[in-house]
């Protein structure tokens, strides 16, 4: 009786890890990340054709939004982010366009003074 | 494939060191794959140097390490006491190849999930930004983590992970994402794997392919537990994994040189993981590891509990490294929040009980059923345990409440959203709690398999000298002494 009640809990877990696994590899997540995996391909497009090797940039912080810290590690190597408000150094930034515009309504910008 | 070839070539030499079995050995490398790279990473980041020739060196140095250790390794003594018949299939040991076979032909059609695009959040924003920073090299890696802007990705996050990537960047097809997504999904379930592998060797070997299969069944409902994490470029399940195997390893099976080895190794591969991974094996289960030693071998504990401290402190000096490298990090639990809540300050206390209540909403099928199975197994199932010189059924679920108490301290402690903390990473948090838990579910039933399976005719439980048994009759606080009758039975 034990051994039976230790396989049924082993197998709701084992249960559970199948359906995981098939949600993953072909369900809501594949479906999901095959959705961003065109938004991130977008936003590196977009932010390779802006920002020329080598660039200063200063970023904002993110917060919680994953767009601008796509473009950051898509250009890390490429880029040097550093610290500090020197206005000289432009802003990279991902800004949200409610109509739309840019890879989904983000679009890669580099602001510069003035 | 080419994931996993990577983790087995530059991890099979130390992993033969720490455990000579193929079996356990080839699990392991997902472990010490994982050490040799954090060491090359370390070694880019103090020389600010490129990282593919720290690799190359460290995983040199490493093999030829290993392969001094393994030639001066004694061969049995001549003379030494030989199996009576029937004797090595009663006996405990690591478990035979073929039960590697099996919790792996069970449980690798879990990693179908890494075939996926990488693009889950931590992933991107943290371990395999992380894996770039140290792909680029030392000097970029330290500039990187230096800067403050950057502090969003956890800057300060222990290595493992991501040198193990950057490790492979380094050698072939740098910078590819799905790949780096496949090492960490390959590593996590290679030390799920070992985690099960290492209960099918906790019983006679006849018993040892039921067991395998029910080995099977914990690895895939690992992956279950993580809930898609495991193979979405998350360290979650890696660092569960391996504090699993040190548990089991260290809490479970009779203490030996090799146990000790395995629990100590496995102890500092999680601590090097994540940073939630360094609190629970330093305030949970590495004392709970140490107590139960030196229960159980009072002076004889002190190389064990040596190499425990090791084990710590290797997990603990990336703490130190990183703040030397001037590492700039937003930090989402301070020390001043886990003061406050020690302190008892409202502000702190008040999220204990939203915390409570969503870790138990993501944890509590697994607290129910399993405590079942363990509390059913306490009353019912202590002899053949201690038979099997196993430690004693509360030491993993006290392991397991110790990781809860950490998840829940985290999330009180912390400063984010609670409903935002729990929504997006509560799942993650208890991961390690629920793996104990199944762990010790596991165990149960390879006792309950050893024991229908039965000693074959003329061999006496529990093997071993008399010495190891009476050793094995105080195992822990929670086991009585074995009978007079088993004690006084000699081989």
């Amino acid at each position: 009786m034990l051994l039976l009640a230790a396989v049924a809990v082993l197998g709701v877990h084992a249960l559970r890890g199948v359906l995981v696994t098939r949600d993953v590899a072909s369900g809501p997540w594949r479906q999901r990340a095959d959705v961003l995996q065109r938004h991130d391909a977008c936003l590196a497009a977009a932010a390779d054709a802006l920002v020329a090797p080598g660039t200063r940039v200063r970023i904002p912080d993110p917060g919680p939004e994953l767009d601008l810290k796509l473009v950051v590690d898509h250009l890390f190597g490429d880029i040097v982010v550093v610290d500090g408000d020197d206005p000289r150094v432009p802003v990279l930034d991902v800004r949200h366009d409610p109509a739309g515009g840019g890879c989904d309504g983000a679009v890669v910008e580099l602001r510069r003074a003035g | 494939m080419v994931a996993l070839v990577f983790v087995v070539v530059v991890g099979l030499p130390p992993a033969w060191v720490v455990a000579p079995s193929w079996s356990v050995a080839l699990p392991l490398t997902g472990v010490t794959s994982g050490l040799v790279l954090s060491a090359a990473a370390v070694g880019s980041l103090v020389t600010r140097g490129a990282l593919l020739p720290w690799v190359l060196v460290v995983t040199l140095a490493t093999w030829l390490a290993s392969a001094v250790v393994v030639s001066r390794r004694r061969a049995p003594r001549a003379g030494a006491p030989t199996p009576a018949p029937g004797e090595a299939a009663a006996a405990p040991g690591p478990a035979r190849a073929w039960c590697l076979a099996v919790v792996a032909v069970m449980s690798a059609p879990v990693l179908v999930g890494s075939l996926g695009p990488a693009t889950e959040y931590d992933e991107r924003a943290v371990w395999l930004f992380h894996a770039r920073w140290l792909w680029h090299g030392g000097a970029a890696a330290r500039e990187a983590m230096a800067t403050a802007a950057l502090g969003w990705s956890h800057s300060d996050y222990p290595p493992l992970v991501p040198a193990t990537v950057a490790g492979l960047w380094s050698v072939v097809d740098g910078g590819d994402l799905q790949l780096g997504q496949a090492v960490t999904s390959v590593q996590s379930w290679l030390v799920v794997v070992l985690a099960g592998v290492l209960v099918a060797g906790a019983v006679r070997r006849r018993a040892q392919l039921p067991v395998a299969v029910l080995a099977g069944l914990f690895a895939v409902g690992s992956f279950g537990i993580a809930g898609g994490f495991g193979t979405r470029g998350y360290a979650d399940l890696a660092w569960a994994a391996m504090a699993t195997a040190a548990a089991i390893a260290g809490l479970v099976l009779p203490p030996t040189p090799a146990t000790t080895r395995l629990a100590a190794v496995c102890l500092a591969a999680a601590a090097l993981t994540k940073s939630e991974a360094l609190v629970t094996v330093v305030a949970v289960i590495a004392p709970l590891i140490a107590l139960r030693w030196l229960v159980v071998q009072r002076r004889r504990a002190l190389p064990g509990l040596a190499a425990l401290v090791l084990a710590v402190a290797v997990g603990a000096s990336w703490s130190v490294l990183s703040a030397r490298f001037g590492t700039q990090a937003q930090r989402d639990i301070t020390g001043d929040g886990l003061a406050a809540l020690l302190r008892g300050d409202a502000s702190q206390v008040d999220r204990v009980e939203p915390a409570l209540r969503g870790l138990w909403g993501y944890a509590r099928t697994t607290i129910v059923i399993s405590t079942v199975v363990i509390v059913a197994a306490l009353v019912l199932a202590r002899r053949p345990r201690r038979e099997l010189r196993l430690g004693g059924g509360w030491w993993l679920p006290t392991a397991a409440v110790g990781s809860f108490v950490v998840a829940l301290a985290a999330l009180a402690a912390g400063e984010l959203d609670m409903d935002f903390w729990i929504g997006s990473a509560g799942s993650r948090l208890v991961i390690a709690s629920r793996a104990l838990l199944l762990a010790e579910v596991l165990v149960v039933a390879a006792v309950a398999v050893d024991t229908l399976v039965g000693t074959p005719r003329g061999v006496s439980p529990p093997p071993g000298d008399a010495d190891d048994r009476l050793e094995a009759a105080v195992v822990d606080l929670t086991d009585r002494p074995l009978p007079a009758s088993v004690l006084g039975r000699r081989d």
